[in-house]
């Protein structure tokens, strides 16, 4: 009885020692990216003067009255599921450890664009994570870097999972040689119009990606409708994931094969496993550790993505926006651009000015990456991935013992049982005896079976002891490797905060120097800007617009208080959605070639094609989420499809229009 | 004498690259042809290479945007007016001080136009000569080309003198004239806009300088102001919690080891 009831102890704790350890994960991760590799992708884009191609931006900073929004925001929403009830201070700490991972690695991502695109036309854009005036967590950037016209902006964030204890698990994680990168590719949001803009996205903030820059363009069309071109910056994706956004969904694709029409390149979420022997020399050699399997891929994706954006289309605003700056006149007038010589001797002045501040900009980002990566606090990083590296090894070496000691129970248990369900039988009853020779025989008999059955009996106590002792082991180990986790994390914790205030002290003292400077520089390129220009013979200014229903707003040429020549409408069309026209008009409507983006509250849709009296008439291009497809429109109603070899018309096609 | 040789064979260079292209036929030039370019090209100052590269570029400059129905229209105003064209061997530098002459410039249009025409006709016989030679002497000295920006201003000069002269000599109305007229704006823009990107360039090389060296300065300040040590206590402290944790899981294996002995009895 005693016997069974070990074994059934032994067994329970086994089964304890399970799930409380379980079979240990050992952080796997996977040597290269989803992302194809392969030789460099050549760039065929040219972009608009003045406009960057690429803009990097990741999370640099947490302001401290937002720590503990974004400590909830973090445990609240964490990718990769689960209800999390972790440690604040801890919770506080992977914050930390994500936004300096990013800082780092985002570097990654930088070098190689930069090593890819021309000079100049790769900017970084840390951003600052605060509480916006209505409380909710939003994030905002901390340099001058998205003033600027850019073909694309990539968002990354090296994330980790907000609970140190699953680390060894499943779950992202970006710790020692394992990295999970978050990522988003968005074009402006007046290009790729059925996508919100979004071209490729870490599939769980897909929505929330199209959700921002949705909002962004409504904040900017209203703008626009209110007489003032100007464009905002949408936050960083994973803010918006975080910050519970109101999303939209656009259609998706895989990463890899040719992809559908309007829909956003959908990027698994993948934990990247760095090369360990490239890890023990990093401090040493600086190499780029993440180049190898992720960013080199990565970069590639990112230039095809360029390659395929409407650059005029994604920078047209943003430029206008500048442009105004120095010029008001002119700048509603680059939107879709003129013939009129003088604009166009105009526009070379101003294009010439974008590209100064873009040259002088270029600098800071080429400083930030020196400072943070050639600097201590990249030092430090590099310091920090190889311990983190050795910890992770430990735990890999404790994982599996503690399942070699997991196994090694299941056996001992196995034993034991076999060994009680064989126990005890086949004694004899010797008083049955009929002689004294018989009666012997039997009582040596039964001597015999109880040598053997002590025998057992010390091999099953032994088995059941194996068992407890495995099961013990077991927890043991995986008690283990949590206090090292456990213990790095509560001692780093100081240095964390203090390397983020590093990293700020770092890119504020950057953006203080290079803003005081800039302003001047702009004042001196504005004066040298108006010395040298001759007169426009029309200049943008403000007047109506007739939209479907109501009045509207055009910023462009204007005659007699009506949209006269090329501009941009806004008014809202008769469901109540914004509406924006870029192209020409006549008498106030929308006449020639146009662009009209529909900001519908199921997802935007944009009809490009010729206009007359305000509707849209003959071959336009329809672009919506999951479909592209021309059109033929007779005065705004869709008849169908267009004949195949149909050509719509653009505005942003000079030959596309007579004015 | 080392200036002088490399002098001549900056300038023969273009003279074996011409010969090359004579293997074309389209673009060969006859024996005549080539005589009345060497004749041509003889009357070009020579004394130095400032002055020669100057006169190259402006006789290219000078011939910029006659289209051939200005060609026909300013031969059509030396015929109306007995003008005969230059002979080969006129001075170059006469031929632009004759544009430029106030006195000839009110009395006598038909010679301007005569003088520019003279010009267009050699640049368009002899312009992949001049080509050469102009490339060959800014190979031999890049500086040169620093006078571009002046050459351009002084041949717009004088090619609004011929605008005049069309205009006088009633030729204002014609397309050619009013398309040539159009182009010299166009000019003018270019030279102004060159002029203002310069301005721009050196602002800009100003400011990307001083904002580079004030970054590398302030990152610098902020990498002194680093704790180096920080981390590595850190670790050092995690690595004895570890340490303890590992002590006390040993001693913790032997107690389990033997309760479990100890429970066989």
């Amino acid at each position: 009885m005693r016997q069974h009831l070990t074994c059934l102890l032994a067994t329970s704790m086994l089964a304890a020692g399970g799930i409380v350890s379980g079979c240990a994960s050992t952080a796997k991760g996977v040597q290269a990216t989803a992302f194809a590799a392969g030789p460099e992708t050549p760039l065929s884009q040219t972009a608009p003067t003045g406009t960057a191609l690429a803009v990097v931006r990741y999370p640099a900073f947490i302001e401290a009255d937002a720590e503990e929004a974004f400590a909830a925001a973090y445990a609240g929403q964490a990718i990769g599921g689960g209800q999390i009830e972790a440690d604040p201070v801890e919770t506080k700490a992977l914050a930390n450890s994500v936004v300096l991972k990013s800082n780092y690695f985002a570097m990654s991502l930088y070098r190689e664009l930069t090593a890819r695109l021309p000079e100049h036309s790769v900017l970084l854009s840390p951003h600052r994570i605060v509480k916006a005036a209505d409380g909710t967590l939003t994030s905002e950037p901390m340099t001058q870097a998205e003033t600027l016209p850019s073909v694309v902006a990539v968002d990354f964030t090296a994330y980790t999972y907000p609970d140190m204890e699953r680390m060894m698990g499943d779950k992202p994680l970006t710790f020692g040689d394992l990295v999970t990168p978050v990522v988003t590719v968005r074009t402006d949001p007046r290009t790729s119009v059925g996508t919100e803009g979004v071209l490729l996205a870490s599939s769980p903030v897909i929505a929330a990606a199209a959700g921002g820059n949705y909002a962004q363009a409504i904040t900017d069309a209203t703008a626009l409708q209110a007489g003032r071109l100007e464009t905002g910056v949408p936050e960083l994706d994973i803010i918006s994931h975080l910050s519970g956004t109101p999303r939209l969904a656009p259609e998706t694709s895989p990463l890899r094969g040719r992809p559908a029409a309007a829909t956003v390149r959908s990027y698994p979420i993948e934990k990247i496993r760095l090369n360990g022997e490239a890890i023990a020399t990093v401090a040493a050699d600086k190499a780029d550790v993440l180049e190898a399997p992720f960013t080199d891929a990565f970069a590639n994706q990112i230039v095809r993505l360029i390659n395929r954006t409407d650059a005029t289309k994604a920078a047209m605003l943003r430029r206008a926006d500048v442009i105004a700056d120095y010029d008001e006149g002119l700048a509603a007038l680059t939107l879709v651009g003129s013939h009129d010589p003088a604009y166009r001797a105009r526009l070379r002045y101003a294009e010439r000015l974008l590209e100064a501040e873009q040259k002088y900009l270029s600098v800071q980002s080429l400083r930030l990456y020196d400072g943070i990566v050639n600097g201590e606090m990249g030092a430090q990083v590099r310091d920090m991935l190889q311990e983190e590296h050795r910890i992770l090894e430990r735990r890999r070496k404790l994982a599996r013992q503690q399942n070699t000691a997991v196994a090694l129970g299941v056996l001992s248990a196995v034993v034991a049982g076999a060994a009680i369900a064989n126990d005890g039988s086949g004694r004899e009853d010797c008083r049955r005896a009929q002689t004294r020779g018989q009666y012997y025989d039997c009582i040596d008999r039964n001597n015999r079976r109880s040598r053997a059955d002590r025998g057992n009996q010390i091999a099953t106590t032994a088995a059941i002891q194996g068992a407890i002792f495995s099961a013990t082991e077991a927890m043991r180990r995986n008690s283990m490797s949590r206090s090292i986790g456990e213990n790095y994390l509560q001692s780093v914790v100081p240095v964390l905060n203090a390397q983020t205030e590093v990293q700020v002290d770092l890119i504020d003292s950057s953006e203080t120097i290079t803003a005081i400077r800039l302003e001047d520089l702009k004042d001196k390129l504005g004066a040298l800007y108006a010395e040298n220009q001759r007169s426009l013979d029309t200049v943008a200014t403000r007047c109506a617009y007739s939209g479907s229903v109501g009045p509207g707003t055009w910023m462009g040429s204007c005659a007699n208080g009506l949209a006269d020549g090329p501009g941009v409408g806004v008014f809202r069309n008769r469901a109540g959605n914004l509406v924006e026209h870029y192209g020409h008009a006549r008498a106030g409507r929308a006449d020639g070639p146009g662009y009209r983006i529909v900001r519908a509250p199921e997802g935007s849709y944009s009809i490009e094609g010729n206009f007359s009296g305000g509707a849209a008439n003959g071959v336009a291009r329809v672009e919506r989420s999951g479909s592209v497809a021309l059109r033929r429109f007779n005065n705004g109603r869709d008849m169908g499809a267009a004949p195949d070899g149909s050509v719509n018309a653009s505005p942003f096609r000079m030959g596309d229009r007579a004015g | 004498m080392k200036r002088f040789l490399t002098i001549c064979a900056a300038l023969l260079l273009p003279v074996t690259a011409a010969a090359q292209d004579r293997a074309q036929p389209r673009l060969a030039l006859d024996a005549e042809q080539t005589e009345q370019c060497v004749t041509m090209m003889a009357g070009f100052p020579d004394e130095t290479p400032e002055a020669r590269y100057v006169f190259f570029r402006l006789s290219q400059e000078l011939a910029k945007d006659v289209t051939p129905e200005l060609s026909r229209l300013m031969a059509a105003f030396m015929a109306q007016n007995e003008t005969r064209r230059l002979p080969a061997d006129w001075p170059m530098i006469d031929v632009v001080e004759d544009i430029a002459d106030p006195v000839l410039r009110q009395a006598a249009p038909s010679q301007t136009v005569a003088s520019m025409a003279h010009i267009a006709y050699f640049d368009a016989m002899c312009g992949r000569f001049v080509q050469g030679q102009v490339d060959s002497l800014r190979a031999f000295d890049p500086v040169l080309a620093d006078n571009d920006l002046v050459i351009r201003e002084d041949a717009l000069y004088l090619r609004q003198i011929l605008a005049e002269a069309l205009d006088r000599l009633g030729g204002g109305d014609k397309r050619a004239t009013q398309i040539y007229t159009a182009s010299l704006i166009v000019e003018r823009d270019d030279i102004e806009y060159v002029g203002f990107e310069d301005e721009v360039d050196e602002l800009e090389a100003l400011y990307m300088g001083d904002l580079d060296t004030k970054l590398a300065r302030s990152n610098d300040a902020v990498n002194e102001g680093v704790d180096v040590n920080g981390y590595k206590d850190a670790v050092a402290l995690a690595n004895d919690m570890d340490d303890q944790a590992r002590k006390r899981a040993e001693q913790e294996r032997l107690y389990s080891l033997v309760r479990i002995l100890g429970g066989r009895g």
